[in-house]
């Protein structure tokens, strides 16, 4: 018998025919079709899809124990502003700390020629990324300042078409396809990962009763109210959320992790306004968008800090997990992101809360806390329920931060410190493979974590002199526009 | 790069079988594993090189070549090496 004789029988040959034919057939039937965009958009695939070592849970990695939760007695969390910070460390320390660092800016300064960190060109560079408001998002729309010279035109700087304006229903669908429409146009106004939450009691009780937005610009704080209306509105003393904006969506800003792993420089100060100009744009963008729809989206302003800490729905609303630095870091974009988060009446489906093995990971990670100069973070393996001063919103089990000192080192620097984000491991890029490697595993196992973080020391990531990010050849706005993207050929 | 490093791969594979076939040798088992297992490493070691230094982490793509590429080349010099001596003694 030959070698490759076959005892096939022509009967067996038909009935395999028919079996496969039965197999493609069945696989065709259960395969999406898609007649029409509106059926793309409606499609599964079109939702939240993350990376595969990213589980949905029911409850998030950190505890919570919403009976001790409270909101805080003052604006916020951070310690942001002098007169806050002031409050816990004296204002004796406030004004010492911010002279030494303008003494450092006046010092650096001089350095005309230099490219290093706190130069003439740091520093010039620090104060052009700050936000410049031609637009800005407002609390329910995008606001116009009046310009200098020629009157705005209306019909082109603040036009606004609505299904109102078109004398037409508004948009309704499922809270699914909502999600997928909103991802879609959020990510083309600038937004990174996004997800959405319900505006339930848990997350009423985390609310700032008063919010600082406004202090920045030196306006007086304002409070949050409810109220049974058709449409949020502004008071001299109140944001007004209509009860019918049940929803809050969270999102990110991407910023450049190169830029944050010169900090502390002017670069990485660069890289940390970027995001409050950048969410300016996005948030108007949305603002307009949802009006368009019939909707509305809600975000303090022009600061967009307020209403409740940003880490704390991000990561109820499956953005990302609590790190040791008491922020929030997310599978796609590490730690260098800014989160906001804005209401809205749009409905919207729930997010789960995620595990990709962070939070897991930084109990045995001190990366952060090992660089900070101040030392602010948390060296203690487990996370406790005890807040580390009256700065700190209690009720979860986390790794809380000695705000103040954190934010004296800040001031004290001429920039902005920032070391710990710049250097947390989740910040690799995705060019190498073993970040890949590394990620799946970790979210899988914590037995290598103390390995992996020893690891990511021993072979350099981390700090990189402010100097060097002068001869860098990097994408738009210094980040990569492709992160956690699935489409196009563009995703990695 | 991928593109390239196949035809390479594949090629090299090819040859080596052509140089058995010529030869009339064949390898062991375990002299396939320790080669396979080598040039993996080596393979890794490539892409994260390349892949460290245009993430600008330089100190990241040495310690590739130090770590995991070095042990590859060993790997694969050891697999040589026990095919190599067992020939010459048959």
């Amino acid at each position: 018998m030959g070698k490759f004789h076959s005892s096939l029988s022509r009967r067996d040959f038909m009935k395999g025919l028919g079996l496969a034919g039965a197999g493609i057939g069945a696989v065709a039937a259960a395969a999406p079709v898609f007649h029409d965009l509106d059926e793309v958009a409606s499609a599964d695939s079109s939702v939240n899809k993350r990376p595969w070592w990213v589980r949905e849970v029911d409850k998030p990695t950190i505890e919570i124990d919403w009976s001790k939760t409270s909101s805080l007695p003052f604006p916020q969390e951070g310690c942001h502003l002098p007169p806050l910070l002031a409050e816990f460390v004296g204002w004796d320390r406030v004004n010492s700390a911010m002279a030494q660092g303008v003494a450092a800016l006046n010092a650096g300064a001089k350095k005309t020629g230099s490219k290093e960190a706190i130069s003439l060109l740091d520093t010039s560079m620090q104060e052009a990324a700050w936000p410049h408001f031609i637009a800005h998002a407002g609390w329910r729309e995008p606001v116009y300042p009046a310009l200098e010279g020629a009157a705005p035109i209306p019909e082109l700087v603040g036009q606004t078409y609505t299904h109102e304006s078109f004398g037409v229903p508004r948009w309704e669908s499922t809270p699914e396809e909502n999600f997928a429409l909103l991802k879609s146009a959020m990510r083309f106004f600038g937004a990174g990962q996004i997800a959405s939450i319900e505006l339930d009691a848990n997350v009423k009780s985390m609310f700032y009763p008063v919010d600082a937005s406004r202090m920045f610009f030196n306006g007086p704080p304002m409070a949050y109210g409810f109220e049974d209306c058709d449409n949020g509105y502004v008071t001299d003393t109140h944001f007004i959320i209509p009860n019918k904006a049940r929803w809050v969506v969270t999102y990110t800003t991407p910023m450049p992790k190169e830029m944050y792993r010169t900090a502390p420089s002017g670069v990485c100060y660069a890289a940390n306004m970027s995001r409050y100009r950048l969410n300016q744009e996005t948030m108007a963008c949305v603002q307009k968008f949802l009006l368009g729809l019939g909707y509305q989206g809600l975000q303090s302003a022009p600061w967009p800090n307020g209403i409740c800490p940003s880490p704390a729905v991000a990561t109820l609303s499956g953005l990302g997990e609590m790190d040791r630095i008491n922020q929030c870091v997310i599978p796609e974009e590490g730690a260098v992101v800014g989160i906001y988060k804005f209401i809205t009446d749009l409905p919207l489906p729930v997010s789960k809360p995620i595990d990709f093995g962070a939070f897991r990971f930084c109990h045995s990670c001190r990366k952060c806390a090992d660089t900070c100069p101040a030392k602010a973070i948390s060296f203690e393996e487990e996370p406790t329920w005890e807040p580390a001063g009256p700065w700190s919103t209690g009720g979860k089990k986390a790794y809380y931060k000695n705000e103040p000192e954190c934010k004296l080192y800040q001031h004290s620097t001429g920039a902005t410190c920032q070391i710990c984000t710049g250097v947390c491991v989740f910040n690799v890029n995705t060019k190498a493979m073993i970040h890949e490697i590394v990620k799946s595993t970790l979210s899988t196992t914590g037995i290598f974590n103390s390995f992996l973080w020893k690891a990511d020391v021993a072979f350099g990531y981390g700090h990189h002199d402010a100097a060097e990010w002068w001869d860098l050849d990097l994408p738009r706005y210094g980040f990569d526009t492709t992160m956690g993207v699935r489409d196009g050929g563009y995703g990695k | 790069m991928w593109f390239i490093i196949g035809i390479l791969v594949g090629a090299l594979v090819l040859g080596l079988v052509w140089l058995m076939k010529r030869n009339n040798f064949s390898l062991a088992w375990y002299e396939w594993l320790i080669g396979a297992i080598g040039a993996l490493m080596l393979l890794f070691t490539v892409q994260n090189y390349f892949g460290s230094l245009a993430e600008v982490e330089p100190k990241a793509a040495y310690m590739f070549l130090l770590v995991v590429g070095l042990p590859g080349l060993v790997l694969l010099a050891l697999a040589w090496q026990l095919a190599a001596r067992r020939v010459k003694k048959a």
